[in-house]
């Protein structure tokens, strides 16, 4: 457990003044994965060494801290660095981040919940990944807005040791669009599940095989960390988290993933 | 060394040069990946790559005699407009 969730965990047993934030951090407690916001400039660097500050809309997000206390920054370099307009702005042509390898091999779920605007519907484009390629790698998962071209949707897919499971899109998304979308899985029950600003869980119950989830960098905005399928649109807030997060914790970082954006939450 | 937004689209006949001199500069190692093709439906193959967005200084002039080069301040889709280009198409 690192400082910041040992911090967290201690106001939660003593006080009932958590922010948002420290109430979310305590949810990482042993758990693996991270939690990034990039409506904050503190928390983005220009360079991929966290060493210049983001100070200004148009900068270049070199890298962001993670702030779950497990140190999963995400960087990036060059031109594929996303601009910072209080949020992170990826250009549908070459920009992503990526974190180091997450070891989610204790486990065979995660929640994951971003605070996106979607700012275009042409082109299929990867939200988010685990590893280089989820049709390629077992125990991922990956998120696709739109779910394919010229359409106003979302999906999600997800695998343990057997194929890629993917659920239904979720659709009446239409670029430019902001919300908030969360992904469950768990490869066990198995269950694959998303939804969209809190609603109705759109559901895959097909089987994802066995096993646990893998050690593979976080892909945020393309695959691989490079020019295929770049998302074209703004990123908030997201936190990926190696458990299947209850209802009230779910809603928990959902709120949290909406501070910035103020969509309306059941 | 300071950075500056360009976004440069090279031919494909020229694309290894550009490729070669953008490579001595910090970062750019890893230009002119993304595909473009005159086809405006998207379709494959390429005949253009791109690369947009910061940039070390030094590549945009080092760039400038390489045969065909666009170098703008446009944001990407406005430059493949203005040079009637489309991202080559892809799906999963």
């Amino acid at each position: 457990m690192s400082a910041i969730q040992a911090h967290a965990g201690l106001l939660l047993a003593g006080a009932g003044s958590l922010t948002l934030t420290q109430q979310v951090q305590a949810l990482f407690a042993g758990a693996p994965g991270g939690m990034w916001a990039w409506d904050i400039a503190g928390n983005s660097y220009t360079d991929s060494a966290r060493t210049t500050p983001v100070t200004t809309a148009g900068d270049a997000i070199g890298s962001s801290t993670d702030l779950s206390g497990n140190g999963k920054h995400v960087s990036s370099s060059s031109t594929a660095r996303p601009l910072y307009q209080s949020a992170a702005r990826f250009d549908g042509m070459d920009d992503c981040l990526a974190t180091a390898s997450i070891d989610f091999t204790g486990t065979d779920a995660v929640t994951v919940v971003t605070s996106l605007r979607k700012n275009s519907d042409v082109s299929q484009a990867m939200l988010y990944e685990l590893s280089a390629s989820s049709n390629a790698n077992t125990g991922t998962f990956r998120a696709l807005a739109p779910a394919t071209s010229g359409t106003n949707t979302i999906t999600v897919g997800a695998r343990g040791s057997g194929s890629l499971v993917a659920t239904s899109p979720i659709s009446g998304l239409v670029a430019p669009v902001t919300f908030i979308h969360t992904m469950q899985q768990k490869i066990s029950t198995p269950v694959l599940r998303h939804r969209v600003n809190g609603g109705a869980w759109t559901t895959s119950s097909n089987s994802q095989g066995t096993g646990n989830l893998s050690n593979n960098p976080l892909n945020i905005g393309s695959r691989g960390g490079g020019v295929i399928l770049p998302y074209n649109g703004d990123i908030f807030r997201q936190c990926a988290i190696g458990r299947q997060l209850s209802d009230a914790e779910t809603a928990l970082v959902e709120a949290w993933a909406n501070e910035p954006t103020g969509v309306t939450l059941p | 060394m300071t950075d500056i937004f360009k976004t440069i689209i090279v031919p494909l006949a020229s694309v290894d040069d550009a490729r070669l001199i953008a490579a001595q500069y910090p970062d750019g190692g890893h230009m002119f990946i993304a595909e473009l093709t005159s086809d405006l439906s998207g379709n494959p193959p390429a005949t253009h790559y791109a690369s947009s967005g910061y940039m070390d200084d030094g590549i945009p002039p080092a760039l400038a005699e390489v045969a065909g080069i666009d170098i703008s301040d446009e944001q990407w889709p406005d430059a493949c407009a203005r040079l009637l280009l489309r991202r080559v198409a892809e799906e999963v």
